[in-house]
C-alpha cells in the first residue's frame, strides 16, 4: 500500500481541532451528548450586528460538533432584559442559556434562587485561567452561580483630542474639570458632553458609579437602603451642572443615543465603553485620529472609583436543556471562537481568560493595534474596577441590584432634578421612599 | 319557535360560549382574583393581602398622576382626531382634481403599523438628526427636545396618536356626508340659509349619531392606548407621559408587583366598562332615531 504524503490544511486542522474540543467537552458533559435532539434557547445581550455574526459562526462549529443540539440565538436589549425575564419566568418558558447578562443582573437572579450552579463549567472551562476579581465576584458559598463571560468598562470618557488641544485643555481628571471642559467645549450647534439622562438602562447603570465616586452607598451591608445621603445629593448636584452642556434630547439617551453624539461629532466627549473605537472607525472615518479616553472623572482623586459591567453566562433554574446549555456556555470560551466574538467590537469587551487576554491573536487585531494606548486604559480602568453590586471586596454582594436597576428609580430621580426642577435633596429623599418600597415586596 | 327548537339553538351554540368564556372570562376571573395578592413575577410567590394593593394604589401619587394622564391624552387624542378628521372629511366631500387619490391616501396612516409610526416620527423629532429641528435650526431658532420634556412630551404623543388615527373619523364621517340627502340643502338655502347656518343646522344634526358612536368608539380604543405611548416616551420624562396602560406596565415589570398592576388593570376596567355602556346605548339610541327618520 501506498502512503500518500498528507499536509492538512489550515482550515482542515481548524475543524480536527474544534472536534477535538467538542470531543474534550462533551467529556465534561456527557449526559450532552447522550440525550435525544434538542433546540437550545439561548438569550444574549450583545446583539451588535457583527456580534450577531460572530455567534453565527460560534453556533455552526457547535451544530457540527453536536448534531443532535440544535442553537437558537435570541437577542435582547438592555432595557428589554427585566421585563422579557419576567414574562418567561411567570410563563415558566425560560431561555436555556443567558449570555452576557451583567453582574448586577445575575446577581439578582441568584438573589432569587433562579440559576443553577455552573461549577462544572468553570472547571471544564479551566478555574485559573479567569480572572480572579470576576471569578470571585460569581462565587457565593463556595460555589459559582454564573461563569465570568466578558468585561467592559462604561467608567470611560472619550474625547476629542483635536477640540481639547484647540481651547488648550487637558482631559478633565475631577466631576469639577469635567464641569470647566464641558462648559468650555459647549458652543453653537457642539456639545461639551454625552451622558444619559432618559428613563433607560445606561442612566440606570451609571448612577451607581457616579454615588459610589462620591462616597456614597445605594444599600448597606444590612440590606437597608441609603440612597438618601450627601453622596447622591452631590451626584444630582453634578447630572444637573452638567445638563447644561449636553444634547437637547440627551432626556431621552441611552447607549446608542450617547455613543451616537459623540461619533457624529456633535459632542466633544462622553462616557462610554471601547465599542467606541469601532463605532467611530466604520461610521466616521474623519474623527478616527481624533479620538481618545480616560478613565471617568472622580468626584474627589482620593476617592477612585470605576465600574465594570462584568458579563456573564448563567443558566436559568427552569432551563430545560441544562445538560446542553452547559455544553454550548463552556464551547464559548474555545480560544478562536471567543476571541472572534470579543474582537466582534474590539476594545469593547476585555476577555476574562487571562491566556486571551495577553495573546497575540487577541491583541493583533488592526484596531486594537492602532487604538493600543485606548485599549490598555480601557484594561487598566477595568483592573481597578468594581462590580455595582459589590462596591468592595469585602462588601456582601447586593442580591436585589438587578431589580433596583431595572426599577428605574435612579433615572426618575435624576429626571425629576434635571426636568422637573426640584431641589437634589428632596428628590434623593423621594428615590429613597421609592427604593424601601421596592425592597419590602 | 318551539322549546325544541330553543334547545337545540342553545346546544349549537354552547360550543362557541364555553369558549369566548374560556378565552376572556377566564383570564378575567384570574386577573381579578391575582390583584388580592402580592406576586412577584420571576418566582411566582403568592401572598394573599386582600385589599392590599388597592389600598397601596389609592395612596399612591403615581397612580392619580397617571389616571390625569390619561385624561389628558384622552381629551387631547379626541380633540384632534375628531377635529382634525371632520375637517378632512368635509374637504374631501367637496369635488376638486385628485380627490380619489386624495381619499386613498388618507388611510396611509392608518394602514401603518404602529411601531413603524413611533419610530419614523422619532426619527423626524430627533434632537441631532431629525428633519423637524434641522428645519428649525435652518431658520434660526434652538433645537427643540420634542419628547424629553414637558409638556412636549405629551403634546407630541397626543399629535402623533391623533395623526395615526384621524382616518378612521374620516372614513366614519365621510360616509355619512354622503348620504346626507341634498334636499335638505337645498331647502336651507331657498330660506336663505348661508353656507355656515347650512353647516349647524344641516350638516352637524346630520353627523350627530355618527359622531356619537366615533367619539366613544375612539375614546374605548385611545383610553388602553399602550403601544405608542411606550414606544415613544416609555412613560417619560419622569412619569409625565405614564397613563394607567404603562402604570400597569411598571408596575409589573419594572418593579415585580404583579398583584399591584392587575389591580390598577381591574380599576381601568371599571372605567372602560363605563365607556363601553355609554357606547351602547348611544349605539341603541342612534340605530333607534334612524330608524324614526326612515
Amino acid at each position: 500500500m501506498r502512503l500518500s504524503r498528507y499536509a492538512p490544511s489550515r482550515r482542515e486542522l481548524l475543524r480536527q481541532a474544534g472536534a477535538a474540543a467538542a470531543l474534550s467537552l462533551a467529556g465534561s458533559f456527557p449526559e450532552a451528548r447522550a440525550q435525544s435532539p434538542v433546540t437550545l434557547r439561548v438569550m444574549t445581550l450583545q446583539r451588535a450586528p457583527l456580534q450577531l455574526k460572530a455567534y453565527e459562526a460560534m453556533v455552526q462549529g457547535f451544530e457540527a460538533a453536536n448534531p443532535n443540539i440544535k442553537v437558537s440565538i435570541l437577542p435582547v436589549s438592555q432595557t428589554d432584559l427585566w421585563p422579557k425575564l419576567a414574562a418567561a419566568y411567570a410563563g415558566g418558558d425560560v431561555p436555556d442559556l443567558v449570555l452576557q447578562i451583567t453582574s448586577e443582573n445575575a446577581v439578582s437572579l441568584y438573589g432569587q434562587g433562579l440559576i443553577h450552579p455552573v461549577d462544572d463549567v468553570v472547571k471544564a472551562i479551566g478555574e485559573s485561567d479567569f480572572e480572579p476579581a470576576a471569578l470571585n465576584l460569581f462565587k457565593d458559598k463556595g460555589s459559582y452561580f454564573a461563569v465570568p463571560a466578558s468585561n467592559n468598562c462604561v467608567s470611560l470618557l472619550w474625547y476629542r483630542t483635536d477640540l481639547l488641544q484647540e481651547a488648550g485643555l487637558e482631559p478633565p481628571k475631577t466631576w469639577d474639570q469635567m464641569v470647566a471642559v464641558a462648559k468650555k467645549l459647549t458652543k453653537g450647534d457642539q456639545y461639551g458632553a454625552s451622558l444619559p439622562y432618559g428613563k433607560t438602562a445606561m442612566t440606570n447603570s451609571i448612577t451607581w458609579t457616579l454615588i459610589y465616586q462620591a462616597g456614597g452607598r445605594v444599600i448597606a451591608p444590612d440590606n437597608s437602603v441609603v440612597f438618601n445621603s450627601d453622596a447622591t445629593v452631590a451626584m444630582l448636584e453634578f447630572m444637573k451642572e452638567m445638563h447644561e452642556y449636553v444634547p437637547p434630547g440627551a432626556n431621552r439617551y441611552d447607549f446608542f443615543d450617547v455613543l451616537n453624539a459623540y461619533v457624529t461629532g456633535t459632542s466633544a466627549t462622553c462616557m462610554y465603553t471601547g465599542r467606541t473605537i469601532v463605532n467611530v472607525n466604520t461610521e466616521n472615518p474623519k474623527l478616527a485620529d481624533k479620538i481618545s479616553v480616560v478613565p471617568f472623572p472622580l468626584r474627589s482623586l482620593d476617592r477612585p472609583w470605576w465600574s465594570g459591567a462584568f458579563e456573564s453566562i448563567i443558566i436559568p433554574k427552569a432551563a430545560k436543556n441544562v445538560a446542553a446549555a452547559r455544553l454550548f456556555a463552556a464551547w464559548n470560551f474555545k480560544k478562536q471562537t471567543y476571541i472572534d466574538f470579543i474582537n466582534a467590537t474590539p476594545g469593547h469587551q476585555i476577555p476574562m481568560l487571562k491566556s486571551v487576554l495577553g495573546s497575540p491573536e487577541y491583541l493583533s487585531h488592526p484596531l486594537l493595534v492602532k487604538y493600543r494606548k485606548e485599549l490598555d486604559t480601557t484594561i487598566d480602568t477595568l483592573s481597578k474596577a468594581r462590580a455595582t453590586c459589590k462596591p468592595t471586596a469585602d462588601y456582601p454582594l447586593i442580591t436585589r441590584a438587578g431589580e433596583i436597576q431595572n426599577s428605574g428609580i435612579f433615572a426618575e430621580t435624576i429626571q425629576k432634578v434635571v426636568i422637573e426642577g426640584e431641589n437634589p435633596k428632596t428628590a434623593a429623599a423621594w428615590g429613597q421612599d421609592r427604593l424601601a418600597r421596592l425592597m419590602k415586596s | 319557535m318551539n322549546q325544541r327548537d330553543l334547545g337545540l339553538g342553545y346546544l349549537l351554540l354552547s360550543p362557541t360560549v364555553l369558549l369566548l368564556c374560556g378565552l376572556l372570562g377566564w383570564p378575567l376571573i384570574q386577573a381579578v382574583l391575582l390583584s388580592f395578592y402580592d406576586m412577584h413575577p420571576l418566582t411566582r410567590k403568592f401572598v394573599w393581602v386582600g385589599l392590599g394593593n388597592y389600598e397601596d394604589l389609592f395612596q399612591d401619587d403615581m397612580f392619580w398622576r397617571a389616571l390625569g394622564n390619561n385624561f389628558i391624552w384622552l381629551a387631547g387624542s379626541l380633540l384632534l382626531q375628531i377635529g382634525g378628521g371632520v375637517a378632512i372629511a368635509l374637504l374631501l366631500n367637496r369635488s376638486f382634481p385628485g380627490r380619489g387619490l386624495a381619499r386613498s391616501l388618507i388611510l396611509f396612516p392608518y394602514l401603518m403599523p404602529v411601531l413603524v409610526a413611533a419610530l419614523v416620527w422619532q426619527w423626524m423629532l430627533h434632537d441631532l438628526n431629525g428633519i423637524v429641528n434641522y428645519a428649525l435650526t435652518s431658520l434660526g431658532f434652538r433645537r427643540v427636545d420634542w419628547l424629553g420634556a414637558m409638556p412636549n412630551a405629551m403634546v407630541t404623543v397626543i399629535v402623533v396618536g391623533s395623526w395615526r388615527v384621524f382616518p378612521f373619523v374620516v372614513i366614519a364621517v365621510l360616509a355619512r356626508l354622503q348620504s346626507i340627502p341634498q334636499q335638505l340643502y337645498e331647502a336651507a338655502e331657498i330660506d336663505g340659509a348661508s353656507r355656515v347656518a347650512r353647516f349647524w343646522d344641516v350638516t352637524v344634526p346630520q353627523l350627530a349619531n355618527v359622531l356619537s358612536v366615533v367619539v366613544l368608539l375612539r375614546a374605548i380604543w385611545d383610553f388602553r392606548e399602550f403601544d405608542l405611548i411606550f414606544l415613544m416616551t416609555g412613560g417619560g420624562p419622569v412619569i409625565g407621559t405614564t397613563t394607567l396602560p404603562l402604570l400597569v406596565y411598571k408596575e409589573a415589570f419594572e418593579l415585580f408587583k404583579m398583584g399591584k398592576a392587575l389591580a390598577i388593570a381591574v380599576v381601568m376596567l371599571g372605567c372602560m366598562l363605563v365607556l363601553i355602556a355609554a357606547y351602547l346605548f348611544t349605539l341603541r339610541k342612534a340605530s333607534t332615531s334612524e330608524e324614526m327618520q326612515s
